[in-house]
């Protein structure tokens, strides 16, 4: 058992919806349970990643674990100490030890900053005041993501999606941080591009004993980085395990459901067995009662109505519902 | 059964810009066939979109100009030579398209049945009462619950997944003989794309409209096309029946492609990648466009265009590989 960098406990980040909107001042007055009650471990040098669809709350807790977002209720432990009780010292050690990577490599840079000032900003701000210096490891980090150091003066849009995700990562490595958030990091790349960027992110971790939130949509990316995979629906984890496992014998009808969506690329299967999902994701706002994922579930029952599952661990396995495929 | 619905020969589509005058496409055959689903695959740039937009006349001018040796037969007569009037009849009538992205392309202040409504009052001059009836039944043909609520609802009411159903009923209502989806699931969640890829293999198979799927991601067409063209630069370098793309490729750009898919179903250690990035086309290579990220190029492929070669089973590939001319001098 490897040591845990990041934990979180009964975390919980609720919104309230305003009760009126510029045409209606009865508008649904509400609460959006974005993440509700999760608990996890983020061992250091592995890859934890959250899957789920869109709105089901895996930015919000990517974002509310390194403190971008305040948190309802419950705690975040780093290294065993509390994230959201820091002072301003350690609040900024800890800015350095995390970093991000977003999705739009396109948005996330200032389009008026050269390569190098981008990439040497967090170093800027974090100290590192001697110009020599600084473009010294800027031109190291340029190397380690695979960067020609004569792009050190150009600016972002002189350069395509993927090699502007390899600024992103540069940047993000400037600290020498200890925990990457990967949000949908790969997500606007092609395939050939996500292929040079995976291989990148898993050599760095190698590399730095990198430990990753990796945040995304995609099943078949998630299989290939993870060390644990989580599963959320509706601002609730549903089910965690390996990948190996879970995407072998998923247990809870919702990632079954959500592995048989995904399309693989072998014709010859084409017509196998396939479980569709019908109907969409219910509003967060009024979500269902007991099991979130009773209404789009065939197994569903009145238990299923009348209590939320708890989330129970078998050996390495995590899961929550009432009827597991077990 | 299956007949030619729209011919493409020899499409060149090139934009004038201030490094000079570069093609988007460039030199594009295809033949799409009605009841047949053709995917078009490619990275972006590629210029899939570009091929589709050349069909409806839709690229934007004065910059774009589809070259006159370009050739877009439809029902006898050349797409490419029709008069912006000639064309306007045709589009979303006898060839339809549908968006990646639905909230951009649905109008957000008029309600859905408007604006289902609108070409079957154009094309069909049908009275508004008919034109109901007509568009309540499309809705249902697309499972769309509670058809009466959502007619009378606005886009911004609907989630991606109805809008999505919202858009290709539009396309269903004047029979078009051609359907062209751009990335139609995209923007759109697993669960709900599998919903929406039945729905069009299901409309495909009633219907036996031919469809014209462009895409960029390899599973969904080995999910639901019947050929394939994969683009790469402008060009067309390989164009199979499925089955055969995904179990024969032949072009290094496809193989390669292939083996750079993380899968869902296999624990894989280390990905393949193709080095570099798609050439930008205004100084194309003279060779072959994908020369400089072949693992395999010899001389000749950064010299010489590469010979297009029909194989067998009307497998055609555009590389030096499978040409023997290509060996002699070694």
């Amino acid at each position: 058992m490897s040591e845990i960098l990041l934990s979180a406990k009964h975390l919980k980040k609720y919104y309230q919806i305003s009760s009126s909107t510029l045409f209606s001042s009865h508008a649904n007055r509400g609460i959006v349970k974005a993440v509700d009650d999760i608990t996890l471990d983020i061992p250091r040098g592995k890859t934890l990643s959250l899957v789920g669809e869109s709105g089901c709350g895996k930015s919000t807790l990517g974002r509310t674990l390194i403190n971008l977002i305040d948190p309802t209720e419950g705690e975040v432990l780093f290294n065993g100490k509390n994230i959201y009780a820091f002072n301003a010292q350690e609040e900024k050690a800890f800015r350095k030890a995390v970093s991000i990577i977003f999705q739009d490599p396109y948005a996330s840079l200032n389009p008026r900053m050269k390569v190098r000032d981008l990439i040497g900003e967090p170093l800027l701000t974090h100290g590192m005041k001697a110009k020599k210096e600084r473009y010294e490891r800027v031109n190291e980090l340029m190397k380690i993501t695979g960067l020609k150091a004569e792009y050190a003066n150009r600016y972002p849009h002189q350069f395509s999606g993927g090699q502007r995700q390899r600024i992103g990562i540069a940047r993000a490595l400037a600290l020498n941080p200890s925990l990457i958030v990967c949000d949908e990091a790969v997500s606007a790349l092609d395939v050939s591009i996500q292929a040079q960027i995976l291989n990148l992110l898993k050599q760095l971790q190698r590399d730095f004993n990198l430990t990753y939130l990796f945040i995304s949509h995609d099943l078949s990316v998630v299989r290939y980085v993870s060390d644990e995979v989580y599963v959320m629906y509706l601002g609730q984890i549903v089910e965690a395990g390996t990948p190996k496992a879970l995407f072998e014998k998923p247990i809870h009808p919702y990632t079954q459901f959500l592995i048989n969506a995904v399309p693989i690329a072998d014709p010859s299967i084409r017509d196998r067995e396939k479980m569709i999902l019908e109907g969409d994701l219910p509003s967060a706002i009024n979500p269902p009662s007991g099991c979130r994922f009773r209404t789009r579930c065939p197994y569903a029952t009145e238990i299923c109505a009348n209590s939320c599952p708890k989330l129970i661990t078998q050996g390495e396995r995590k899961f929550a519902c009432h009827h597991p495929l077990m | 059964m299956n007949e030619t619905v729209v011919e493409i020969q020899n499409l060149k589509t090139y934009f004038e810009t201030d490094k000079g005058f570069n093609p988007a496409v460039d030199g594009v055959s295809m033949t799409l066939e009605s009841g047949r689903i053709m995917g078009l695959v490619g990275e972006s740039g590629s210029g899939k979109s570009m091929t589709a937009m050349s069909i409806l006349g839709l690229i934007p001018k004065p910059f774009g100009q589809i070259l006159p040796e370009s050739k877009i037969l439809f029902e006898g007569e050349d797409l490419t030579k029709l008069s912006e009037k000639e064309l306007s009849k045709i589009r979303g009538n006898k060839i339809a398209m549908i968006f990646q992205e639905p909230m951009t392309s649905l109008n957000p202040v008029y309600t859905v049945g408007k604006q289902l409504m609108e070409p079957l009052r154009l094309h069909k001059n049908l009275s508004k009462r008919e034109a109901k009836v007509l568009a309540l039944k499309y809705l249902e043909q697309v499972r769309i619950p509670d058809v009466e609520k959502r007619f009378a609802s606005y886009p911004h009411q609907l989630s991606g997944g109805l809008r999505q159903r919202v858009m290709i009923a539009m396309a269903l209502t004047c029979e078009p003989k051609l359907i062209i989806a751009d990335e139609p699931t995209t923007a759109l969640d697993v669960t709900i794309q599998a919903q929406i890829l039945k729905l069009l293999k299901d409309i495909q198979v009633r219907l036996n409209t031919a469809i014209l799927f462009i895409t960029h991601d390899l599973g969904v067409v080995a999910e639901l096309c019947d050929d394939v063209c994969v683009m790469y630069a402008g060009e067309i370098v390989e164009k199979c029946d499925a089955r055969n793309l995904f179990e024969a490729p032949l072009h290094p750009y496809t193989i390669g492609l292939l083996k750079s898919l993380p899968k869902i179903n296999e624990d894989v250690e280390a990905l393949y990648s193709i080095e570099g990035m798609v050439p930008n086309l205004v100084n194309t290579p003279v060779g072959c466009r994908f020369a400089p990220r072949c693992d395999n190029a010899k001389a000749i492929c950064f010299n010489k265009l590469p010979p297009r070669i029909r194989m067998a089973t009307q497998h055609e590939v555009l590389c030096w590989q499978y040409d023997e001319r290509a060996w002699l001098d070694e």
